[in-house]
């Protein structure tokens, strides 16, 4: 069809061009910026990246990074979502406001962050202190493990309001008849939560579940201008290697290698997700999501 | 459990409300205490950022946001990283329109054909598009800078508009489709019996019906391409072609450190999309929610 053909051309040329070039590129040794040609190495490069010793442990810390990002938001996600479950005086204005973190770039969301955790003139440290939390001020990026735990709170805070909003709509579809079954059958809030509310949500559950997973996996800026990888490899999460490794190292090849392994787990994930989702809806009746 | 008395029930009702209105603050705290953070400092003088513990009220001193803005005014070549902000700015706004422009007449069309025909590939393709969503940017980069440095491309705008497309276009198409799919096939039928084109119905009566899905797919764009780092930062290093997030990022590192100009600049960039968001707020949740929320 001649109306589909702009889209299908930007798409077959600008993502699936380029994803079979990586993928071509991956499978060979090319420096960046020399003039020498591409020389075969077959899955050389793969072999390299598997055996490189930053791997396993940049593996390892982006899957609890991902992790972690992903519980918070899920938990925060939802107390607010219920919070705002109800009318109240105002719940339009707060509803508004919500949308402010998600609208930011990473690059904000870093400058931002480096700033309230600053060691020595940031507002965190110094509210800390006048609170007598802390009597010396803490160098929040000199730990790997605390550098971290800061990275995953500023992205924790950028999602949650778009989690909060994603919840809050399903939550707003769940049959109050349902709810009421359940009292009458004697379950208390908690129960009804587990047993009615988050079994019809679960679908938005997931799909902010992946959301959060993906935006976690694909930490970059923040770690640019936060970290730098340091101290040591502390903090080098894969994106930041292959980063390094193809723009720094000048190592395209095993940059693209790098990357199209994360491209393949991102794309393994995806498709549980969606066999997860898939999965009971047909079951399910007249529901839209 | 026997029900409670009076009392006990309306005990109950304040404590739930109570904490109700606790996470409904903390909420609010939660999101709008880092902004906080941030106007704070842009509004501090240099010397004054400088104090521990800090200020906890604004004092109201501009002249971070002047020296932004003054930089743009005057003839000299950028000296400082500040002096990148104003034309990273501009640069940004003319490549995230021309993705946002591109993006609304490639998807328009692409979503009314996979709504209304059935030609090969017209079911599977759009959810290989929304699936497309899932490939990580960085695959992209390595291909993108060889494709666009063979092509001369590279540190100009130009390059980057291409680069933005590949990663918009297809959920755009799929959002637009989505939108396509609410609107019923009967009014295309009756204004064909009136005697319109093909043409005439998609361009004069389902596209204007498809406003909030053109509204969304712009919007949309507009804040992924003005948002971008990693191909901005790859693809365009040269200053005079330089955008706004590598513009930015310049600041924080800076040997002498003002704090206040970070701030200011961080605010500056963040406007656009702060404010468009805020204004469509509806059109983006709910555009977004019905790309994600129908797998």
């Amino acid at each position: 069809m001649a109306m589909a053909m702009p889209a299908l051309v930007v798409t077959l040329l600008l993502l699936g061009y380029p994803l079979v070039y990586s993928f071509w590129v991956s499978l060979h040794e090319q420096t960046l910026g020399s003039r020498a040609p591409a020389r075969w190495v077959g899955f050389g490069n793969y072999t390299a990246v598997l055996g490189d010793p930053v791997f396993l442990p940049s593996l390892t810390r982006t899957v609890l990074f991902a992790a972690a990002v992903v519980l918070g938001t899920l938990l925060l996600g939802t107390v607010f979502a219920l919070a705002l479950n109800q009318e109240f005086r105002g719940r339009s204005v707060v509803r508004g406001v919500l949308i402010l973190p998600w609208s930011l770039s990473q690059i904000t969301l870093a400058l931002t962050f480096g700033w309230i955790f600053n060691s020595t003139f940031g507002p965190l440290n110094g509210a800390l202190q006048q609170a007598g939390v802390i009597d010396k001020y803490v160098a929040w990026f000199a730990s790997g493990r605390v550098a971290l735990t800061v990275m995953a709170v500023a992205f924790v805070w950028s999602l949650v309001p778009f989690a909060t909003l994603l919840i809050l709509g399903a939550l707003q579809t769940v049959p109050e008849d349902l709810h009421k079954a359940a009292r009458i059958d004697g379950a208390g809030p908690v129960r009804r939560f587990f047993f009615v509310t988050l079994p019809w949500i679960r679908d938005t559950v997931l799909v902010v579940s992946v959301l959060a997973l993906i935006n976690a996996f694909l930490a970059f800026a923040l770690i640019y201008i936060l970290t730098g990888g340091g101290p040591g490899t502390e903090t080098t999460l894969l994106s930041w290697w292959g980063y390094t490794t193809a723009f720094r190292d000048l190592d395209l090849g095993k940059g693209a290698a790098i990357f199209y392994l994360m491209t393949l787990a991102m794309v393994l994930l995806a498709a549980l997700t969606a066999l997860v989702i898939r999965g009971p809806r047909r079951n399910r009746e007249g529901r839209t999501a | 459990m026997i029900a409670a008395g009076g009392h006990g029930r309306t005990a109950r009702r304040i404590a739930v409300r109570a904490l109700r209105a606790g996470t409904v603050l903390a909420l609010l705290a939660w999101v709008l205490l880092p902004f906080y953070f941030l106007l704070l400092v842009a509004l501090t003088s240099r010397a004054d950022s400088l104090r521990t513990p800090p200020r906890w009220i604004p004092a109201m001193d501009f002249g971070s946001f002047r020296k932004i803005l003054d930089s743009a005014f005057s003839s000299a070549p950028p000296s400082n990283p500040s002096d990148l902000i104003v034309p990273g700015m501009q640069n940004s706004a003319v490549v995230a329109v021309c993705v946002a422009a591109l993006n609304i007449v490639i998807a328009s069309t692409a979503g009314y054909a996979f709504a209304r025909f059935r030609f090969p590939g017209s079911r599977t393709v759009p959810g290989l598009m929304l699936g497309s969503q899932l490939v990580p940017v960085f695959a992209l980069v390595v291909p993108f800078y060889v494709m666009l440095h063979s092509l001369g491309l590279t540190d100009t705008r130009a390059g980057v508009v291409i680069a933005h497309l590949g990663f918009t276009v297809p959920f755009s198409v799929w959002m637009m489709r989505a939108y396509f799919n609410g609107i019923p096939v009967e009014v295309d039928r009756a204004a064909m019996i009136d005697g319109c084109t093909r043409w005439q119905v998609f361009a004069r009566v389902v596209l204007p019906l498809a406003r909030p899905g053109i509204i969304s797919v712009g919007l949309f764009s507009f804040m992924v391409s003005w948002n971008d780092f990693l191909f901005a930062l790859v693809l365009n290093s040269r200053t005079d072609a330089m955008l706004i997030q590598p513009a930015i990022s310049g600041l924080y590192n800076v040997r002498e450190q003002s704090f206040g100009i970070m701030a200011a600049g961080t605010l500056l960039a963040a406007l656009p999309t702060m404010l468009l968001a805020l204004v469509s707020q509806r059109f983006l949740v709910r555009g977004l929610t019905s790309g994600v929320g129908k797998v």
